[in-house]
């Protein structure tokens, strides 16, 4: 994509793996919304600040609000340089970040000095910058208003997290605060899972909407995950034709109810995969379950992990030896870009790098 | 022992932040240092000692001295570093290991890194170990390598201790033995950072009292 969206056209780009996942949104009028951050290794800065700058776009005066939908390092790298590159948009995070059991935890961990970062090491360095500027970010919970601008007309609404979710948040970080019959040494704070506190989104530019699913999981009861959403009486009423679909595809992110009662006919769909461990989301029957849903599914990235690193031939014959494998730890960061015409009811147009998918071809290469 | 070599001496500044008075190892600190006279033979300089903390003492018992500790610096490439017991746990990359091995009498093994990562592992089975890796060598800034590594290739003593989210270093490089035999090894180093203490709770709670001031909504009326 080498050519700025027009000024009536919606524009909705997801980037991802790397580190974290990116999704930037022009709404009209060279008017931009960020959402979460991805560091492209191959490039070692944020995607979204990347892309702006090839457009010839600069996010100081374009960029108008900010949304970190995550906490964990894994998430959202460099989200603090993006803050920074963006000094007029409104900040906004999930609620009970600004409480004391996850900021004691953050202050805690950070502690520990390591080139591999804390786990909280992101978030950290995005509260510090904010006080910095004296941007105190707002804090967001279900059903509340994120962004609003009249003209151009466009709306940004949490669906979540839910009380449940946030009260369970706050008592699970407090059983993370050091005392008796802690760990004999300090250690980088593990990778949340579920995503208690991940924000899904409803976008509303127009007539036209797109869900953001975030990471947002769902758990089975109706006090929390996309259960608690669906059944949301204050929540806006919405048909998306766009989704980027929770928590990379994964089964533990799905409920039927959320495609069928929240998204519109022959919807559009994009994701970013994610790998952990000897784990690849999504795996090839979250692939078939949501093309079940949508025709037009897209992948920012393929299922094969970047190309691996040539290491001195040393290097290369010891690892072999000791059985030892080193190797490219995700997918290599791609994007995914859809427009479409504010003014008509226009189809989305699809614009995609070399290494994004779609979602029927994901594990093609492997 | 390890905490024995770890130990500040007389003219030198060591981080103290992390002490435990109360248990065994006050004497081990991430310490970092600015040398004085005499304080040469124990120091740990600043970048080894970010980098290792309280190093596992569990299959070397190992301590560290500085050839010259006036000008090396542990984890820099072209550096080197010696035990002075049978194994060397401490990695770097001298720019001409043939002149320092020449100037240096031979009495103790000498460790050059090829490649060196810091992780942490994301997994452990009964197996191997999954880990994240920065790879420092090639000035990494984030941990976008993954490694399996059979669990044999970890100490016998550390193994209990594998959980989520402890940290290590990791080298493969060269080792000249006493005798000057060179052999090929990799060495991985599980970070023994000292709990935290107290001090350590009070004052992050007294950092997040600060933070809250400035975030909540509640705090302002």
């Amino acid at each position: 994509m080498d050519q700025p969206p027009k000024p009536d056209e919606l524009e909705v780009t997801v980037f991802g793996p790397g580190f974290g996942e990116c999704i930037l949104i022009h709404y009209g009028r060279n008017e931009w919304i960020n959402v979460d951050s991805c560091v492209d290794p191959q490039i070692g800065r944020p995607a979204a600040l990347d892309y702006l700058e090839r457009l010839g776009i600069d996010p100081a005066d374009c960029v108008r609000a900010i949304l970190v939908t995550h906490w964990h390092d894994d998430h959202t790298k460099g989200i603090a340089e993006v803050v920074k590159a963006c000094p007029n948009a409104i900040v906004a995070c999930s609620g009970g970040l600004s409480k004391k059991e996850f900021l004691e935890i953050m202050q805690i961990f950070n502690r520990t000095s390591s080139e591999v970062g804390s786990g909280l090491s992101e978030i950290q360095d995005l509260i510090f910058t904010l006080k910095a500027n004296s941007r105190r970010p707002k804090f967001v919970f279900a059903d509340m208003p994120i962004y609003v601008s009249k003209n151009p007309d466009c709306k940004l609404t949490a669906l979540s997290p839910v009380n449940d979710e946030y009260i369970r948040f706050l008592r699970k970080m407090s059983s993370f605060m050091p005392g008796p019959g802690q760990r004999e040494t300090k250690y980088r704070f593990p990778n949340p899972s579920p995503n208690d506190l991940s924000v899904a989104t409803l976008l509303e530019v127009g007539d036209i909407q797109v869900l953001l699913g975030a990471d947002l999981e769902e758990h089975g009861g109706v006090d929390r995950g996309w259960s608690a959403v669906i059944a949301s009486k204050t929540r806006p009423d919405a048909k998306a034709s766009l989704v980027k679909v929770p928590h990379h595809g994964a089964a533990s992110a799905h409920n039927p109810d959320m495609w069928t009662k929240m998204v519109g006919k022959d919807p559009c769909a994009v994701l970013s995969p994610w790998a952990w461990g000897g784990q690849l989301l999504p795996t090839i029957d979250d692939c078939n379950r949501i093309l079940g849903f949508s025709r037009e599914a897209y992948s920012t990235s393929r299922a094969a992990r970047a190309r691996r690193k040539n290491y001195p031939a040393a290097v290369a014959k010891t690892l072999r030896e000791a059985r030892m494998q080193v190797r490219p730890a995700e997918p290599p960061t791609g994007r995914v870009t859809f427009r479409c015409a504010l003014e008509a009811e226009a189809p989305w147009t699809v614009d995609a790098s070399d290494d994004a998918r779609k979602l029927n071809r994901f594990y093609d290469e492997q | 022992m390890i905490q024995s070599a770890l130990r500040a001496s007389p003219g030198t500044e060591a981080a103290t932040e992390f002490f435990e008075p109360s248990t065994s190892r006050a004497e081990a600190t991430t310490a970092h240092t600015h040398l004085g006279e005499g304080a040469m033979k124990w120091a740990v300089p600043s970048l080894a000692a970010r980098a290792f903390g309280r190093l596992s003492a569990s299959r070397s018992q190992t301590s560290l001295t500085s050839p010259d500790a006036t000008t090396v610096e542990a984890g820099v490439p072209g550096r080197e570093w010696r035990g002075n017991s049978a194994q060397t746990k401490t990695l770097s990359l001298p720019p001409s290991f043939d002149k320092v091995a020449r100037e240096q009498p031979r009495a103790q093994p000498t460790f050059y890194a090829i490649q060196e990562w810091e992780g942490f592992i994301i997994d452990v089975t009964d197996k191997q170990i999954v880990a994240r890796l920065v790879d420092l060598t090639a000035g990494g800034q984030a941990a976008d390598d993954e490694a399996s590594i059979p669990i044999d290739e970890i100490s016998e003593d550390d193994r209990d201790k594998l959980a989520p989210g402890r940290l290590f270093r990791w080298a493969i490089g060269y080792q000249r033995l006493p005798g000057g035999t060179k052999q090929r090894t990799s060495q991985i180093v599980f970070r023994q950072l000292p709990a935290w203490t107290r001090r350590d709770v009070e004052t992050a709670r007294l950092e997040a009292a600060e933070l809250v001031e400035f975030l909540d909504d509640n705090g302002r009326g």
